[in-house]
Order: structure tokens, then sequence, then C-alpha cells
């Protein structure tokens, strides 16, 4: 089997901003984010000879955080109380740069108070622009589940879905002519 | 408001984007990583004490518990008080004759004191043979 060759130090200092920025878009507090990453590269640090024999460990690092941010023990995590920024503001007719903001916030808003699971699937799906099957992967369920999370979180977040129904295809494949 | 999937894909973005620096994270790391290995060490420590602990504190109970027992071990002394006998003797004088109703002589620990037991006890037969009961 082919290894990454790549020590901890190394790994880390490639990836680490990655890794971060997901974290913080997972869990929608950088502090939070940069404490799910400590605990898991810690223990990622500890088992290295097994992390660091694979090909490519960032998927195997990207998956032990989504696990840890999914786990119960995140739970009992702090909770930032937050206000609805777009329900404070009438609706008028086009909106404006302050509107537009304001809605913003109010979608990290309400992406916070999303399910842990969908959550992670509408991360997944939209910052990492992971296809449904990998996130299936990641999550350890089917993709059909993958696509009732998204459906659930994109309706409980007021986004237009462009194909109703349809697979979510990568970022990357939507590039390719 | 209806959104866009374009619109969550930037909020996403812009809230990555406000992720901690690499450098600051590495910093914590280095020193969580030394505080993990210490606690761990620590924890390991007050583990085996506490086992070491309660095995010692049961041993000390058992041995206490053991020295309360008042005869531990030692065949109860009690002598019977009472010897009924079928011996009458119809005709003769009266006599007396004593045996051993008790184990053997000896002496016991009974609580805290030191007690003679198994003494030769006399045992007396009535002059009147009619009762035909021996008392002792």
């Amino acid at each position: 089997m082919a290894t990454s060759g790549l020590t901890f130090d190394e790994f880390a200092s490639a990836h680490l901003d990655a890794l971060l920025r997901f974290a913080t878009a997972l869990t929608n507090d950088r502090e939070l984010g940069a404490d799910l990453v400590q605990d898991v590269l810690l223990r990622a640090h500890e088992r290295w000879t097994h992390v660091g024999s694979r090909t490519d460990p960032v998927p195997y690092v990207r998956r032990m955080i989504v696990n840890e941010f999914v786990s119960w023990r995140r739970k009992w995590a702090r909770v930032v109380p937050g206000v609805n920024l777009a329900d404070e503001i009438p609706e008028t007719g086009a909106p404006d740069h302050a509107e537009r903001y304001a809605d913003h916030l109010s979608l990290l808003y309400e992406l916070e108070r999303l399910p842990r699971r969908q959550r992670a699937v509408i991360v997944l799906r939209y910052y990492e622009d992971l296809p449904d099957n990998e996130i299936a992967q990641i999550l350890g369920c089917t993709t059909s589940t993958v696509r009732g999370y998204a459906l659930r979180a994109l309706r409980a977040l007021r986004v237009e879905i462009a194909v109703p129904g349809a697979t979510h295809v990568s970022g990357a494949e939507r590039r390719k002519p | 408001m209806i959104r866009t999937e374009e619109a969550l894909r930037e909020a996403l973005k812009s809230r990555g984007g406000e992720a901690v620096s690499p450098a600051d994270l590495l910093a914590h790391l280095h020193d969580r990583s030394l505080g993990r290995g210490r606690r761990r060490r620590n924890a390991l420590l007050a583990a085996v004490l506490v086992v070491v602990l309660t095995v010692a504190g049961i041993a000390v109970f058992g041995h206490w518990l053991h020295d309360r027992r008042p005869t531990a071990g030692i065949p109860s002394p009690q002598p019977t008080p009472v010897v009924k006998s079928s011996l009458r003797m119809p005709l003769g004088p009266p006599f007396q004759y004593s045996f051993t109703i008790a184990p053997e002589a000896g002496f016991v620990v009974q609580g805290h004191e030191i007690r003679r037991w198994g003494e030769r006890q006399t045992v007396s037969l009535p002059a009147d043979p009619s009762l035909g009961v021996a008392t002792v």
C-alpha cells in the first residue's frame, strides 16, 4: 500500500489551515472549530503511524473531525446565543446591502440550529464540494440518507434547490466540460 | 426570503475564513500535547494508588473483623449440666461414682479471658433408688 510518507509536522503545516477553515464552517464558531481541530490532531498525533500510513491522510482526518463533531461528547460544548436578524428587519422591496448582510448572518444562525448530522452534510456538500457518496462514507450512512438530511436542512434554511430530487454533483464535477 | 445555494456556499466560505490562524493553534497544540502526557501519567498513578489503597483497606478491615470474633476456631467448652442415668440401685448403701462428662480438661480463651474447662464432675446417685436420676 502506498503511504503519504508525511511526518505529523509536515502534515500539520501543509493542511492545518484548510482543516481549521473546515472545522470553523462546521461548528460555526472559530473557537469551537479550533478546539475541535486541536482534539482531533492530538488523537491523530498519537496514532500517526496508522493515520500517516494512508495514501492521503486528509480525508481520514476530516472524517475524524466530522465524527468528533457529531459525537455525543460535543453536545455539551458551549452554545453561543444568537439573534435572527432577518426576523427583526421588516420586509421591503429590493434588498439593500445591510439587508443582505443581515440575511447572511441569519443564515449562519439558522445553520447553527440545524441538527449536527444535517449541518455536517451541508458543510461537506457546499463547503468541501464533496459528492453525496463520499459524504455517506464519512458519516457512515447511505447516500439516500445523505440526500434526506440535505433536503431537510435546505428546507429549514429556506434555500432554493436548483433541481429538486437530483443527486448532488460536486463542484469539481460541475466544472468538467 | 428564499435563498440560493450560492448564497449558502458564500456564507460557509466566509465563516470558514474566520478560522483562527494555524500558528496560534500549533503553539496551543504543542502545550496541550505536553500537558496531555503529564495528565495521562498522573491519572495512571492515581488509579494505581486507589487500587492499592482499596486492597490494603479491605485486608485491614478483614483482619480486624477476624480478631473481633470471640471464639474463632475454638470448640465450645459448655459441659452438659445434667446427666440422666438409667442406673438403678435397689439395694445396698448409697455410693458415689465420678466420671468426666466434658471433653478433656484444659484451658480455653473465651472473649478476652482464659478459663478452665472440661473439669471432672462429680455425679451423685441418690440414696433413694426410686428416683433413679443422677444430679451433678
